[in-house]
């Protein structure tokens, strides 16, 4: 099977990827309606987690989906075949911050309503977050042998 | 680096153009326009063999070595620092 190109695995991921940032786009825009209807649903909720969950909601939302959109880019140049440029080193970087940040989140999330999913999506995020830190690093080098190689005659 | 490619005095010596050199050597126009204009990082063995033989020269008649020239062939890293090969 063809891995990468428009026609590859790679333009299937990248399809399946677009329709979870429009969903994302759709879910952070419909947050206050979707949670209200959630913690109505689930009983024993209270105001008070209410009005903590939907900013918390919020920030991770949006950072999810510059995270999504990040890695959108970088399918784009995977289908161009030509995935070895400085933009998608700066792309795993600031997927990585986000990452970080989104671990902080959680962290925070711990403090005040803790339950065994928030551990595991903090240590999740901790992990991608040097993992894509790595991956950059891994990529700048491949980017300076691509250069260098590109530039023997 | 302080390798300079002197191609273009070759060529005019030969009285030939880069489109033909680039058929005669098997290469494009756009790397050997690289090559010609000194932006280029290395050179292999068998680019430089079918550039003489095309030429009808030596290597050292295309390759020239200028002390304390560092203008050509510098690779920059994403941040705009020049990278050490060494």
């Amino acid at each position: 099977m063809k891995i990468l190109g428009e026609n590859g695995l790679s333009g299937i991921v990248k399809r399946f990827i677009d329709l979870i940032f429009i969903g994302g786009i759709g879910i952070v825009l419909g947050l206050p309606f979707i949670l209200r209807w959630y913690m109505d649903w689930l009983a024993g909720s209270t105001s008070e987690l209410y009005a903590f969950l939907l900013p918390f909601l919020y920030v991770t939302g949006i950072l999810a989906l510059i995270l999504v959109n990040e890695l959108r880019k970088i399918f784009k140049t995977l289908n161009r075949m030509d995935p070895f440029r400085i933009d998608n080193v700066r792309s795993f970087k600031l997927m990585s911050v986000c990452c970080f940040v989104i671990s902080c989140l959680y962290l925070v999330k711990i403090f005040f309503f803790n339950s065994f999913l928030t551990i595991i999506l903090m240590m999740v995020f901790i992990i991608g977050g040097f993992f894509l830190l790595i991956i950059a690093e891994v990529f700048r080098q491949a980017v300076i042998v691509k250069e260098e190689n590109d530039l023997t005659i | 680096m302080g390798i300079r490619i002197n191609l273009d005095v070759m060529m005019a010596k030969r009285k030939i153009g880069l489109t033909e050199l680039a058929g005669k050597v098997d290469i494009t126009m756009a790397n050997l326009s690289i090559l010609k204009n000194n932006k280029a990082r290395a050179i292999r063995f068998s680019t430089l063999e079918a550039l003489c033989e095309a030429l009808g020269c030596q290597p050292g008649d295309i390759l020239e070595y200028v002390p304390g020239d560092d203008s050509a062939g510098s690779v920059e890293d994403g941040n705009g620092e020049e990278v050490d090969k060494a």
